[in-house]
């Protein structure tokens, strides 16, 4: 499902699927509103990391939303997709190459634990270190889907198409695409599967690796 | 500062690390499994205390990262930074 751009610049573009319009914008774009709407969406998108933090009392949300287009974390390069009809985010994705990735991991973390208190920071610490054993480690030379999330409204409309496209425009200058995907969701396994995407990871991990080469001359 | 930075990354690798305390300056961290990136957030918590200031890390260079002088560096430019 190919979305239809209808107008655009550099900084932000708006675009059409099944009928619906909307923008895609970039972090410095964002009105306080859409910047609560997209630290929600980003929250939902990746539960059992960020309740890690929030049971230690972090004001996640504000985390998130605070570090949107901010250089050297994981959501530097974020673009938000927001309805143009009710003017709220409806989608979300953010890329980045993977040899920035773990100073980036780390950078969110610092972000994250700062607004917990000692003892509390201490517990998310080593129930990360049990999240962190569930997921492969990524290769280094590809371009890494940090985060994608479309609201439940949206689902099936080709926004999600439309968000994985942005990603691999941003990526196509690295050899490879690559994400994480947890094992039981088959629906998103299936998505990625059709836009080219291969399991590569081996072993028991929960979550599954996925690369899709990319052969620079002929993907745009 | 930077010698005192790297001698506080090897207090720190004594302490939580025992058995990798006497590795090369210029070895990866993270290669190995020495360490993991909440052990890394643990030793930038450790010399944020140890020198009085805070460290960002998103602006490290990724190059740069893992070592025990690249830390040192990292962090000394920081201060130098203001």
């Amino acid at each position: 499902m190919q979305a239809e751009r209808v107008t655009g610049d550099s900084r932000r573009s708006q675009l059409s699927c099944c009928g619906r319009r909307f923008e895609l914008l970039h972090a410095d774009s964002l009105t306080p509103l859409l910047r609560q709407g997209a630290a929600d969406l980003i929250y939902a998108a990746l539960p059992a990391y960020y309740d890690i933090f929030a049971r230690a009392s972090v004001p996640v949300r504000d985390v998130i939303g605070a570090s949107l287009g901010v250089s050297g974390t994981t959501l530097a390069s974020v673009r938000i997709a927001a309805d143009v009809e009710t003017g709220s985010a409806v989608g979300a994705v953010a890329g980045l190459p993977e040899d920035e990735l773990a100073r980036a991991q780390i950078a969110d973390l610092q972000r994250l634990i700062k607004g917990a208190e000692r003892t509390a920071a201490t517990k998310a610490q080593e129930k990360l270190r049990a999240y962190s054993g569930t997921v492969p480690a990524v290769s280094g030379d590809g371009y890494y889907l940090a985060r994608i999330a479309v609201v439940r409204d949206w689902r099936g409309t080709g926004l999600g198409d439309r968000l994985l496209e942005e990603f691999q425009r941003q990526g196509g200058g690295h050899t490879a695409l690559s994400l994480h995907v947890h094992q039981n969701n088959n629906r998103a396994i299936s998505f990625y599967r059709r836009h080219g995407y291969e399991v590569t990871s081996s072993g028991r991990a929960e979550f599954l690796y996925m690369r899709r080469p990319l052969l620079a001359a002929s993907d745009g | 500062m930077e010698n005192r930075l790297q001698e506080l990354v090897r207090q720190w690798l004594l302490e939580k690390k025992t058995q990798h305390a006497d590795i090369p300056l210029d070895q990866d961290l993270f290669e190995g499994g020495i360490i993991d990136s909440m052990d890394y957030l643990d030793l930038i918590t450790y010399l944020e205390t140890s020198i009085g200031r805070e460290v960002d890390v998103s602006i490290f260079d990724d190059s740069d990262l893992g070592s025990i002088s690249g830390i040192a560096k990292q962090v000394n430019q920081q201060l130098n930074a203001g």
